[in-house]
């Protein structure tokens, strides 16, 4: 087991390191650096010059990578280039607003599409199991910014219920804080309770065949009362496992809705900093993402190990 | 196939609860984090002005912002003003960043000058009470007003002595450029200041009213972190600033003139147009200062609105087009020509839903009195096509990059279909724009391309300053550069106004730039702001006489 667990987590680390060399390098393809940004069009290219050299973006490109590595090594991500923020500060703060979406999305999203999978699931011969196929199908086709303006609309403008975009921090004001999430939170989770939508009643209709929802029925269940008692336990292993996958998914759906309900967050911050040439903060931000979803993964793989005693044992027979 | 489930389905089950389990934890955990960032978001404020004044200001105006915040339709008359921003600064440096976007909510407002220009062009005392022009034209004697800095610290001759050093020094030739012909500053006692020029120079008071006229304490620069600081003598203190959200400036108690309505200005960053607009209708922002993109179709709709004020900012910039002066094709003044009589700027301004007057002169701003009508090379494809024939290229291709932002790709297009008509095949690259000033504008990898721009004809020319078409490229046309050196020695009204005027001629008659528009910016108000400038000198949005209608 602990060597699964090392071996697990040395994977994950590589991951993350080799996943931070492409976007270094893909934010350095990218053309014009901090220092276009900052002078503008009116500089000499003397003053540029001297701008890159007390910057350090002069040095090669391994270098100023291995510098950045040893910054994180040492727990120091650095200062950015123009308005000299502490990078990691910043990431915690921005990390306030996604992961109210993230979470709250995915808090919204895998109990209805339990709720949504389990009907369409009970009643997949009847109209209103179709129906609920229709709209879930439905909901995978509306993009989320889409989704979003929509909502915006309606309940921001022409309701004037819910503020239309911005960000109040909780500490603040919670029950401001909580109503400027809910739009963005509805848009977000459109999509992916649909998609879950579709696993769980996918992953019901199995159950629905399986023997001991047989014999639960011979037991004196109802139809329903089974697939509530025993069916919703059973189908919700895969959308556990497809929920925890999708985090990543989630993480880049919040850059659109973050863009959409302009909230200061990770997926604004990704933008801003990329157009801003702030490379070295487009790679910690990018390392901190891949390092929650590798984790997320990592955990559901131990878990994996800690429930299932067959992968275990497998583990143990192959040390 | 049954029986594989069969087996496998109880250790499924048992997977399912811990997952479930795992999950709630990792959320909790995600919780907990949260927490924590918005306490330590409270406990240090990102970038705020060092001073005690900021700091208790700055809490007001989170206050008033949550209340506001909290009721948008009720706080009718409320003391903050809050006003959305199409772009950030990538900084807060004046002496080092560019980009309009820091002179845009702080010019004025925060930051002040020796003297200031009105949109007439006439020019009116700002910290110097007064000044004198020797009869030479060489000497300028300036008296300084008392005022206080927001850091608390009288303002006296040696601050303006400093500033006036260190913005001949600025990498950015709006700073730097005005102070070449400067022999000496000198203080000759506290409140005044004598600059000696080298030659005459029709614009040089009037520069000392841009950001070549910034004055900031005694060794700002050198004592403080300009990159999140700002500090001047205008009526608003630079306060919190939250990147990607907003900045929030403070009312100036001890400013030295009239003091304005608004308590608090909150500027929010909201780069999305459409996210701009709906806010404004529902209440939650008072003013959308620019309308550069998608939001211009919605124009109309506010204009008709009887709760909306629609303002057109004019004369800031003008939008043209340029030709790479190291392309063999364009040394022949005839291709030259045939462009700029292939452009029909009728249909060009159709971009901006036809906000914007067609032009055919670089008169920034563009209600300069040495404007005109004048335009060498109307729009005529059957003279374009005759003269590229004549030029013997036909079947011209021109490498067109052109950045993907605001209203540069409707430009493209419009542009591309033009040249299209007379023969002349145009290949567009869409570039991002920090790529494309890198690769098109530094690094000259261009045939043409277009761009708003809000600089003044004196900044043309191959001499110093800021070089004309892109870095790479020198436009060194010696009839041009005589003429912008002679234009600027004329100390007689009269004489400067006849020699700008022609020199903006021989500019459009060279066709190495052809100038299409001058847009006009829609700034979209609740119908109760009154006091928004029309015309923005110097990019900024001037809110110093801003207030609510009675």
């Amino acid at each position: 087991m602990i060597r699964y667990t090392l071996r697990s987590l040395a994977t994950l680390l590589f991951a993350a390191l080799l996943g931070s060399i492409v976007v270094f390098t893909l934010v350095n393809l990218l053309g014009g650096d901090v220092v276009t940004v900052l002078l503008g069009r009116e500089a000499a290219p003397v003053d540029v010059e001297f701008m890159r050299e007390e910057l350090g973006i002069d040095r090669p490109l391994v270098v100023q990578y291995l510098d950045w590595l040893r910054g994180v090594v040492t727990g120091d991500l650095g200062v950015s280039y123009g308005m000299g923020y502490d990078i990691f500060d910043e990431i915690m703060r921005r990390m306030g607003p996604t992961l109210m979406l993230t979470i709250g999305g995915l808090l919204v999203s895998v109990p209805l599409s339990l709720v949504l999978g389990t009907y369409s699931a009970v009643n997949a011969k009847k109209v209103r199991g179709g129906i609920v196929d229709v709209v879930s199908q439905v909901g995978i086709s509306i993009p989320a910014f889409w989704a979003g303006l929509l909502f915006v609309l309606v309940f921001g403008v022409r309701l004037g219920w819910l503020p239309t975009g911005g960000y109040t921090p909780f500490t603040e004001d919670p029950l401001g804080s909580i109503r400027s999430m809910i739009l963005p939170i509805l848009s977000l989770s459109l999509g992916i309770t649909a998609v879950f939508t579709r696993y769980v009643r996918t992953a019901m209709i199995d159950v629905m065949n399986e023997d001991f929802m047989r014999s639960a029925m011979a037991r004196g269940r109802t139809r329903r009362g089974a697939a509530l008692l025993h069916g919703v336990r059973n189908a919700s292993i895969p959308l556990i496992t497809v929920a925890a996958l999708q985090f990543g998914q989630l993480i880049a759906g919040a850059v659109v809705i973050e863009n959409v309900f302009v909230l200061p967050g990770i997926g604004r911050l990704i933008v801003t900093a990329t157009l801003a040439r702030e490379v070295i903060v487009v790679q910690s931000l990018a390392l901190v993402i891949m390092l929650i979803v590798l984790i997320l993964n990592f955990l559901v793989d131990i878990a994996y190990g800690f429930l299932d005693p067959r992968i275990r044992d497998k583990e143990a027979a192959g040390a | 196939m049954k029986a594989f489930r069969r087996t496998r389905a109880p250790g499924r089950r048992g997977l399912a609860l811990t997952l479930v389990a795992a999950l709630a934890v990792a959320a909790c955990g995600g919780g907990d984090d949260e927490a924590e960032t918005e306490g330590g978001t409270d406990a240090e404020p990102t970038a705020t002005a060092g001073s005690g004044d900021t700091g208790e200001a700055t809490a007001t105006a989170t206050a008033d912002d949550g209340g506001e915040t909290a009721a948008p339709d009720t706080g009718g008359k409320s003391t903050t003003l809050i006003a959305t921003l199409p772009q950030e600064p990538a900084s807060w440096n004046y002496w080092e960043v560019g980009a309009n976007a820091l002179r845009v909510p702080t010019f004025y407002n925060v930051q002040e000058t020796l003297v200031e220009v009105k949109p007439d062009s006439s020019i009116v005392p700002m910290l110097a009470e007064s000044w004198e022009i020797s009869d030479d034209g060489l000497t300028y004697t300036f008296k300084i007003r008392s005022a206080k800095f927001h850091d608390g610290s009288d303002l006296d001759s040696a601050d303006v002595v400093y500033s006036m050093l260190k913005n001949a020094e600025s990498p950015l030739s709006k700073l730097s450029a005005p102070h070449v012909n400067v022999a000496s500053v000198t203080a000759v006692d506290a409140t005044t200041v004598e600059i000696v020029l080298t030659q005459p120079s029709a614009s040089f008071l009037k520069e000392l009213g841009n950001s070549a006229g910034y004055v900031v304490p005694e060794n700002f620069l050198e004592e403080h972190d300009a990159n999140s600081e700002m500090i001047g003598t205008g009526p608003f203190v630079f306060g919190e600033y939250k990147p990607d959200t907003s900045l929030t400036l403070n009312r100036f108690e001890d400013y030295w003139g009239e003091k304005p309505y608004f308590e608090v200005i909150d500027w929010r960053f909201v780069d999305d147009e459409t996210a701009a607009l709906n806010g404004l209708l529902a209440g939650e922002y008072d003013f959308v200062t620019s309308v550069l993109a998608e939001g211009i179709e919605r124009v109309a709709t506010f204009s008709e609105d009887a709760n909306f004020t629609v303002l057109f900012e004019s004369a800031g910039e003008v939008s043209y087009l340029w030709l790479n002066v190291n392309e063999p094709a364009f040394q022949d003044e005839r291709v030259r020509q045939a462009i700029a009589h292939a452009v029909n700027r009728e249909e060009a301004i159709q971009v901006y839903d036809g906000y914007a007057d067609p032009t055919c002169l670089m008169v920034v701003p563009y209600a300069e009195p040495y404007n005109s009508d004048y335009c060498p090379y109307p729009y005529d494809p059957e003279k374009s096509k005759a003269l590229l024939a004549e030029a013997g290229f036909e079947g011209l291709e021109i490498d067109y990059p052109f950045a993907n932002v605001a209203s540069h790709p409707f430009t493209m297009e419009v542009l591309t279909q033009q040249l299209g008509a007379v023969g002349i095949t145009v290949t567009s690259r869409s570039q991002e724009l920090t790529t494309w000033l890198d690769t098109t504008w530094a690094q000259g990898d261009y045939g043409m391309s277009e761009i708003r721009d809000s600089a003044n004809i004196l900044q043309y020319g191959c001499k110093g300053g800021r070089e004309p078409l892109g870095k790479s490229s020198e436009l060194c046309i010696p009839e041009f550069e005589d003429q912008l050196a002679v234009a600027d020695s004329f100390t007689d009204p009269d004489e400067y106004l006849t020699a700008m005027s022609d020199l903006v001629k021989t500019f459009a008659d060279l066709a190495w730039v052809t100038v299409i528009s001058a847009p006009k910016v829609p700034q979209i108000m609740r119908a109760d702001l009154t006091g928004i400038q029309e015309v923005r000198i110097n990019n900024a949005v001037d809110v110093r006489s801003a207030a609510w209608s009675e």
